[in-house]
């Protein structure tokens, strides 16, 4: 078990980005910010900063924990699958602009006035493929996985045959 | 071995491939949607013989982009206890670096459409806006609600 220097930096700079920076915002943004987010564009900037708060944090100690172990483990395969879909649920998140009950289209929309106009970005398209990446990078893991187990036997063979040889 | 690596090939292909169909689809809307700001929609109000009102949303537009786009035009209107009077929709296909027009009309009761303005317009309205890219898989919507008992 080894912590890499490059891991946590990426770590720290998650943290810092989605967790930190959101907090800080969340004590200098105004009351009457939120209020005309929510009227203006129907978005609640609370939530949406808490959901990324909650999710930076899921992140940087999935990637720290993962650094521990080797790809070639189990443990650290499953972790690696483990940050990947978390990756997905991230690209979601954002693609459908902290609303994940309608994902892949983001909605801005005014609300209450007249006229009320409400514009839809339909973007379902990219995170369906960025599942598919994501999916045949978790796929790429278990080949990596599946070759270390693979040559674990046969070098213990190989060792084997070499001294009855000799 | 050659399994890891095709697929590790694929994957870089399909990541490029997506940070392609994204930029070109935002870009391709983006110029689309400029392109239509200028005359922008119309939208008439006009009596016919029977005395109710031909309610229209026109617009002309040029595509700027280099994909083709699939614009589609929706209205729908409720009288002012929020019941349907009626609906209509027209779609175009615009290819790209060309021009097109699309054009919808419903007809309204003589009630609800006060002195021929559809400002004024009793009850309410719906309209929609929608442009699609990239064999439709990509897409802007814009719903515009407006009048009293809005649904």
């Amino acid at each position: 078990m080894r912590l890499r220097i490059k891991t946590v930096l990426i770590s720290i700079i998650i943290l810092l980005l989605l967790t930190i920076l959101p907090i800080v915002l969340q004590g200098r943004l105004t009351e009457d910010i939120y209020t005309y987010l929510s009227k203006s564009a129907g978005i609640d900037l609370r939530i949406v900063l808490n959901d990324f708060e909650i999710l930076g944090v899921v992140i940087a100690s999935t990637i720290l924990i993962g650094s521990l172990f080797e790809k070639t483990t189990a443990i650290g395969f499953a972790l690696s699958a483990v940050t990947k879909i978390i990756w997905i649920i991230v690209a979601a998140f954002v693609l459908s602009l902290g609303d994940l009950q309608h994902i892949g289209i983001a909605a801005i929309g005014s609300s209450g006035g007249t006229p009320s106009i409400t514009v839809m970005i339909d973007l379902r398209l990219f995170i369906l493929l960025i599942g598919i990446i994501l999916v045949m990078m978790i796929l790429y893991s278990y080949l990596e996985y599946r070759e270390a187990i693979v040559k674990k036997p046969i070098s213990n063979v190989d060792a084997h045959e070499e001294k009855s040889v000799t | 071995m050659e399994r890891k690596k095709a697929l590790r090939i694929a994957t870089i292909a399909l990541i490029i491939a997506t940070l392609a169909m994204f930029s070109i689809s935002i870009y391709n809307i983006i110029a689309f949607v400029s392109g239509a700001v200028y005359p922008g929609p119309s939208l008439g109000l006009k009596q016919i013989p029977s005395g109710d009102y031909l309610l229209s949303l026109s617009l002309n537009s040029t595509n700027r982009g280099f994909l083709d786009v699939d614009l589609s035009t929706k209205m729908i209107v409720f009288d002012t206890n929020g019941v349907l009077v009626g609906t209509n929709s027209t779609s175009i296909h615009i290819p790209a670096g060309q021009s097109g027009s699309a054009y919808v009309s419903l007809i309204v009761p003589s009630a609800l459409a006060s002195g021929g303005n559809p400002q004024n317009m009793k009850g309410s309205m719906q309209m929609e806006l929608e442009l699609r890219v990239l064999w439709k898989l990509v897409g802007v919507k814009e719903v515009v609600r407006s009048g009293s008992g809005t649904q």
